[in-house]
């Protein structure tokens, strides 16, 4: 697949990197030559110095052959005006990375496709929807919907007093014969494992489980730890993520927003309607105190620092905060911050990656998310008619190490599999798979 | 600065002398049709008004230059309300129905400001004419002289959104059009046409056409004036069923109405003081209706009065039914609640406003939660955008002057010999442009404008001017701050 992305911030730094990992063929455009030369020393891709809105630099890069054109640059103008010259120049499909979740509406979509904008991501919009999700539903740090939520996958952590601590998967199952789950993978110390039936649970794993919907409450009891209601929020930091998360979450929770910095201050004011909004430093845990830090359920650290958001976190958890939620913006912190107790990471480079990847993946793959914490992707395939996976059952199947199946969906019939399970087309299918696997996956499905 | 710009000042009151010299011709043709002996003194009166009108714009105001600063907005406002209301005292006098030149500023100054308070004993005695002069001086002063000012400093040339925003600024409400002319234009299409439809439906329930005529100037101005002396108390149900719904639609803001009215609902967006102005009313006729219920009167009575009572106090309209003499408690101490907070902002009613009350609530809340918190940035929202701290000042220091208001008002009147509850309910009355005596008297008095000596007259007319443009003005050109920038 030919790709161009334009703009090389952060997102687009490391949506290049993996993409290049995929075997794509990626062409990066930014203005700043110095950091282009430091990306192209570093991965196999092709770099142009220049900007994204000039016709001369587009042709260049080969638009009228790309596959797929991603403007992930910070201005939104620049990214919409870059993808609609970019589609007028032949590019198939284009996404723009925008900062003004307005235009994500329902009722500006047809003007955006007219215009030649295929998809938007709003990274930060994104990353609400991920602390909103997790604060719904507080037995999984980590969850997601397939199929429109006929299949859900669950991340637990394995806390000192689950029961299944020193027993293998196969023994797990036996245990909770009423429970249907299929582990798909195990994180543990930052490794990702996929497990086996005689893979063995230890304290503090981070499971990731695929099972129905509504097994929350099971799913809990063998993670040991009782599910706990969320009723106040405490939020640090009020730029767009923290803002988006309080107007989200301020109908259902009492939210208290701490925010440095006067503007922010005065810009969350005016958007928000119940929220408390604290003009103060997050760091004087004195302040967070007197503003009921102690009577928190949730704290949501997701100020500009990643190192701020790690320690306020880390402190909240001292404290006796059940659930902490950190933006960590940088990828090298993640697993550390998880090793020492933060619950939930948020990464917006990764949850963008991951969502710009369900236009690359190639078959006939409908959804896809990649996990933080680990580079391994779950991704939702729609099985082809004549596909090699339909001639076996699973056991025989040669999936390769690395790789997966987390569940099956027949119609509207879910389906967790076993080794004796045979797939059928038109079947979708859930596959964990680590980035080098998926190409020879997702063959088998095509 | 250079020298203050009284020939401007000068040229615009004479233009709208000349206006209103024009506006006299109504009066003057009911007059002619009813022969009622009253339109020599019109015809005098137009055109002694005519002639310094035109005196004051070719050679007090010739050579004008057509430019002034916003701090002169004041002078330009003041001088216009006084002048215009004080030529408008020549009908009055010429036809002899005031006695004397006190009582005839006062029902003009009463009349423009659209207070409805009157010292003329009985209405029904004097000429039709007059009487449709007295109702049109009302309906002039209905969406303020302002906005006459406003068209006229546009036919000059002049950005006139000074002034207008020193007169709108308050409601927040962004213009009708992107064009100011437009604006007031839509405004007064507004006004008209809310006059028209009201005009016709009195007719079709009854009534004569000169007082329908009348009774329509009133209840759309939100004055209070009536053409006999027992009030509305002859008018059908029908009539006073239309007479509410006009006086509680009259107190909303007119901008709101035009939207409505045309159909551009979308645009009205969130709109929390007319939420509150229609739960306000919903629950004070409720508890009033329960009051007059409790004291004995039939159900459908009760209902009916108790809706035309809460509506034509909080419209700040002045109406009054004699059929209810003996109000409960609970309906005096609502009525001088509701006379105090008076209509929404943008109407033309008078009293503090619902959404300055809104803002204040609101202020006071922020308040307890600074002292829970004192880090907390909190803010006065009105359909959930920011009021600006200043505008808040703003209110805050409005309130507290319409207090001290009726507080140094009701004190004057004291000593000029009235009771204390007469004082404190003329004071607060007037300055809130309700008016009637005869709706007074049912919080407790017997007091009769007409009754009151001349300095106390004045007092009262002065209240009814600074109720009318919301203070500021008025307080601005006494201030020495204000003269030294300005002259």
């Amino acid at each position: 697949m030919n790709i161009i992305i334009a703009g090389d911030g952060e997102v687009g730094f490391y949506l290049a990197k993996s993409l290049t990992e995929l075997n794509h063929n990626i062409t990066v455009v930014d203005p700043n030559s110095e950091l282009l030369k430091r990306l192209e020393s570093e991965t196999d891709l092709l770099t142009i110095a220049g900007s994204s809105t000039s016709p001369q630099v587009l042709e260049e890069a080969g638009v009228g052959s790309c596959d797929l054109f991603l403007a992930v640059l910070h201005d939104e103008s620049i990214n919409l005006m870059s993808c609609v010259m970019a589609k007028k120049l032949k590019a198939k499909k284009t996404v723009a990375r925008i900062s003004n979740a307005e235009l994500l509406l329902p009722r500006n979509r047809d003007m955006f496709l007219e215009l030649g904008v295929d998809e938007m991501v709003c990274p930060e919009r994104i990353a609400t929807k991920e602390i909103t999700n997790l604060l719904k539903n507080s037995v999984a740090t980590e969850f997601f919907d397939f199929s429109g939520g006929l299949l859900t996958m669950y991340l637990v952590r394995l806390e000192s007093d689950s029961p299944v601590l020193g027993h293998s998967v196969a023994e797990l199952l036996q245990m909770y014969s009423t429970l249907s789950v299929r582990i798909v993978a195990v994180l543990r110390n930052g490794m990702t494992i996929i497990p086996h039936a005689d893979t063995v649970l230890m304290q503090g794993d981070l499971v990731y489980l695929i099972s129905r919907p509504n097994q929350a409450d099971k799913i809990c009891r063998v993670a040991g730890k009782s599910e706990a209601e969320v009723k106040r929020a405490m939020i640090v930091g009020a730029g767009r993520i923290g803002r988006f998360a309080a107007q989200t979450l301020e109908e259902t929770l009492r939210i208290t927003l701490i925010e440095e910095s006067r503007p922010r201050c005065e810009e969350a004011a005016s958007l928000l309607k119940e929220t408390l909004i604290i003009n103060g430093d997050a760091t004087d845990i004195e302040l967070l105190k007197n503003e009921g830090l102690l009577r928190t359920d949730a704290f949501i650290a997701v100020t500009d620092s990643s190192e701020t958001n790690v320690l306020t976190c880390l402190h909240a958890k001292r404290l006796g905060v059940r659930r902490t939620i950190a933006l960590v913006e940088n990828t090298g912190f993640i697993s550390l911050s998880q090793d020492i107790g933060i619950d939930t990471i948020i990464n917006k480079k990764l949850i963008t990656a991951s969502y710009i990847s369900r236009f690359i993946v190639k078959g006939e793959a409908v959804s896809s998310k990649w996990l933080s914490g680990t580079n391994a992707e779950l991704i939702e395939f729609n099985v082809g008619k004549w596909a090699t996976a339909t001639r076996h059952t699973i056991r025989d199947l040669n999936l390769p190490q690395g790789a997966a199946i987390g569940g099956i969906i027949r119609g509207r019939e879910t389906i967790l599999p076993t080794r004796d399970t045979q797939i059928k087309a038109k079947d979708r299918v859930i596959i964990f798979a680590l980035p080098k696997v998926m190409d020879q996956v997702a063959k088998l499905f095509e | 600065m250079g020298r203050f710009n009284y020939r401007l000042v000068a040229h615009i009151v004479g233009m709208m002398l000349i206006y209103l010299a024009g506006a006299m011709a109504l009066p003057l043709s009911v007059s002619l049709l009813c022969h009622d002996g009253a339109q020599f003194a019109l015809t005098f009166s137009a055109l002694f008004t005519l002639m310094i009108g035109l005196l004051l714009r070719n050679f007090g105001g010739r050579g004008a230059a057509f430019e002034f600063h916003e701090s002169e907005a004041a002078w330009i406002t003041m001088a216009v309300w006084i002048a215009i209301p004080l030529c408008g005292t020549l009908p009055y006098l010429l036809t002899g129905a005031a006695s004397s030149f006190t009582d005839a500023a006062f029902e003009s100054f009463s009349g423009f400001t659209t207070t409805g308070s009157s010292v003329m004993e009985l209405p029904e005695e004097l000429p039709e004419g007059l009487l449709v002069y007295r109702a049109f001086t009302q309906w002039i002063g209905g969406l303020g002289l302002i906005l006459f000012v406003v068209a006229i400093l546009r036919k000059l040339g002049i950005g006139a959104g000074i002034l207008y925003e020193s007169e709108f600024s308050g409601t927040q409400q962004r213009k009708l059009h992107p064009r100011l002319a437009r604006s007031v234009q839509r405004m007064w299409g507004t006004y008209i046409w809310l006059t028209a439809v009201l005009l016709t439906l009195l007719i079709l329930t009854g009534m004569r056409p000169a007082d329908a005529l009348c009774t329509a100037f009133s209840t759309v101005s939100t004055g209070g004036f009536v053409t006999h002396s027992s009030g509305l108390s002859q008018l059908s149900n029908g009539s006073l069923m239309v007479v509410t719904a006009f006086m509680l639609l009259s107190g909303i803001n007119l901008s709101v109405l035009f939207r409505l009215f045309t159909l551009r609902w979308r645009k009205i967006g969130p709109c929390e003081e007319l939420v509150w102005y229609l739960g306000l009313f919903a629950a004070a006729a409720a508890v009033c209706c329960a009051a007059f219920l409790k004291s004995g009167n039939r159900l459908a009575d009760s209902v009916l009065y108790s809706l035309f009572h809460i509506a034509s106090t909080m419209s700040t309209c002045g109406f009054y039914l004699p059929q209810l003499p003996h109000w409960p408690l609970p309906v005096s101490a609502i009525t001088f609640v509701l006379i105090i907070i008076g209509a929404s902002a943008g109407s033309t009613g008078g009293g503090i406003k619902l959404r300055r009350i809104i803002i204040l609530l609101r202020y006071t809340r922020n308040y307890f939660t600074r002292m829970v918190h004192p880090q907390a940035v909190v803010r006065v929202k009105v359909d959930n955008r920011i009021v600006p701290e200043v505008y808040v000042n703003k209110v805050f220091a409005f309130v507290f002057l319409y207090i001290a208001g009726i507080a140094i008002g009701a004190f004057a009147l004291t000593l000029c010999g009235c009771t204390i509850p007469d004082a404190v309910c003329m004071a607060s009355a007037n300055i809130s442009n309700l008016g009637p005596s005869p709706l007074l008297n049912n919080l407790g008095g017997a007091l009769d404008y007409a009754l009151l000596p001349e300095v106390a007259k004045w007092l009262l007319t002065l209240l009814m001017l600074a109720g009318r443009i919301e203070l500021f003005a008025l307080i601005s050109i006494f201030s020495p701050a204000y003269w030294r920038q300005t002259t």
